[in-house]
């Protein structure tokens, strides 16, 4: 059923906040999850007859509540309780904020594997069908459904299944857990990747887009925390340079040889201006250091107007909190660039025996950038074909060979 | 994350067919499920069970023309028996799932990383 743009953002918006209020109500989340699914189909089918109504969350609350009950006739005991309450028909909106932010509580939780998580999250707070989720990760359908379905189980056990378990938004030390899992999940969403397929009939989401929809949805929840407000300025830097990453044939383009006149300059405004602002705020965090090397790279004209030196001091700092090889590799670039390359390679040469990059081509990458900077170009040219070797990305090994094919003789 | 699991038998046990119909039936019964299982878990993208050796043909490059022989690459140890694609959260759990097919198989199993199209971050 189609319908027209602002009536299906509409729903789509409206849908986690009554999810939210169905589980708060009915402690089911199983259940309130394919109510609302009923209650947004009937909406397709009403509304373009019969008009939006004036209270359009009110009217899919009473539509999901219904829904609700007559998946719980079978309890006859709870019935009569539940009728009453769904009577109650709701009268002012419910607290929005608060809900979507429950919701993602709710999803990006501990006890689900991440790939469960993110899976969940996009299909009870992004509103994704789970076959739109099952194309966008590759996966067939009845399996990604599968997964949901027992995430949903896991949610629901953890929150009390029967006679709904009051929950709220965890406070103090759980609440900042809860809070990390939810950007870490949006974090890993964003970097998902999407893949341009040309021709296809079937379109992939943008898991991009739709994190960045996600992470707008958790800044506003939170217009205070920093760390939301830097991981949404990281995402929006990240996506303003999207239309140069690659190619046509989807190679991948390095940040120094991207076209910069394709770049989202009003992205680049916003989220500059954002993480700007969070920088001052207090617990200084990843997310808004990773966002300000962003920014700087981004407001550079051209490649060497790059303030490298500001870069390496953020780097620096951004060690205190997250301390892994792939933070010190990126690093070791920033080092080279304003100390030169041996003292980058330097850098690089004391995490040759690091156990967490097995596997990881970068450190090849980062060599062999390092090599080729340094006049070795030999040397570059081996490590690129190494890195090539090691990829698990199609298009990232396409660039490496370009590279190393280039210092070829 | 999605990995291949490769799971290969000796090949002379094929040859010499002293595989017996039951053991076959019996392996059959375990990738069945086992299939059931990653399906449930959300873990299954694909697998199939390949036919008998005796079916294959091998196509090599002889000066510079392909050239189709009947039957596996000479002088192979392990013939090829099925593979299964499943995406995983962990390089662990694809090594676990592998694991289960070894030791109720006794065949070997390689287990390698399937290439993604995605770009992933900027350099």
């Amino acid at each position: 059923m189609r319908l027209d743009g602002p009536v299906e953002d509409l729903l789509r918006r409206e849908a986690p906040q009554v999810l939210a209020a169905l589980v708060r109500r009915f402690g089911r989340f199983d259940l309130a999850e394919d109510a609302v699914q009923e209650a947004l189909l009937a909406a397709a089918q009403q509304w373009p007859g019969d008009g939006v109504p004036d209270h359009p969350r009110g009217w899919l609350i009473r539509v999901g509540s219904r829904a609700v009950i007559d998946a719980l006739r079978a309890d006859s005991a709870r019935h009569a309780r539940e009728e009453r309450d769904a009577e109650q028909v709701p009268t002012g909106p419910a607290v929005g904020h608060d809900d979507s932010l429950l919701l993602l509580f709710l999803c990006c939780h501990r006890a689900l594997s991440l790939p469960s998580q993110i899976a969940l999250t996009l299909r009870a707070v992004g509103g994704l069908s789970t076959e739109e989720i099952a194309r966008a990760f590759l996966v067939p359908a009845a399996t990604m459904g599968q997964r949901i379905s027992r995430a949903k189980a896991v949610v629901a056990t953890e929150i009390g299944a029967v006679g709904g378990t009051p929950f709220s938004i965890p406070v103090g030390d759980e609440r900042d857990a809860r809070i990390a899992a939810v950007l870490h999940v949006l974090y890993l969403m964003f970097n998902e990747g999407y893949v341009a397929s040309a021709g296809d009939e079937l379109v992939r989401v943008d898991l991009a887009a739709e994190a960045i929809r996600l992470a707008r949805m958790l800044h506003a929840a939170l217009p205070g925390h920093g760390e939301a407000a830097g991981l949404l300025a990281l995402m929006l830097l990240t996506e303003a340079r999207r239309p140069a990453r690659t190619t046509a044939q989807g190679a991948a383009v390095p940040i120094a040889e991207q076209d910069r006149s394709r770049w989202d300059r009003p992205l680049i405004a916003e989220g500059t201006a954002l993480v700007e602002a969070a920088m001052g705020g207090p617990r200084l965090g990843a997310y808004r250091l990773q966002a300000a090397i962003a920014a700087v790279h981004d407001e550079a004209a051209r490649p060497e107007d790059t303030d490298w030196p500001q870069i390496l001091a953020l780097y620096t700092l951004l060690l205190r909190f997250d301390d892994g090889p792939l933070v010190r590799l990126s690093r070791a670039v920033a080092v080279a660039m304003v100390q030169g390359p041996r003292a980058g390679l330097a850098e690089v040469d004391a995490l040759a025996g690091d156990p967490r990059l097995a596997h990881n081509h970068r450190l090849a990458a980062v060599r062999a950038h390092l090599l080729e900077l340094a006049g070795d170009l030999d040397g570059a040219r081996a490590a690129y074909e190494e890195a090539a070797r090691i990829t698990l990305s199609t298009p990232e090994q396409r660039h490496l060979r370009q590279r190393a094919a280039r210092l070829g003789r | 994350m999605k990995y291949m699991l490769l799971a290969y038998s000796a090949a002379q046990s094929w040859d010499e067919q002293t595989v017996t119909a039951e053991e076959i039936q019996r392996i059959c019964d375990f990738y069945e499920r086992l299939q059931g299982e990653l399906v449930a878990s959300g873990e299954w993208v694909g697998s199939e069970g390949l036919a008998d050796p005796s079916h294959t043909s091998t196509i090599r490059r002889v000066d510079g023309v392909p050239v189709t022989t009947d039957g596996p690459l000479v002088e192979v140890k392990e013939t090829l028996v099925s593979f299964s694609i499943v995406d995983v959260a962990s390089r662990e759990r694809a090594l676990e799932i592998a694991s289960q097919v070894v030791a109720f198989t006794g065949d070997d199993c390689e287990v390698r990383p399937v290439m993604d199209m995605s770009a992933g971050p900027d350099a």
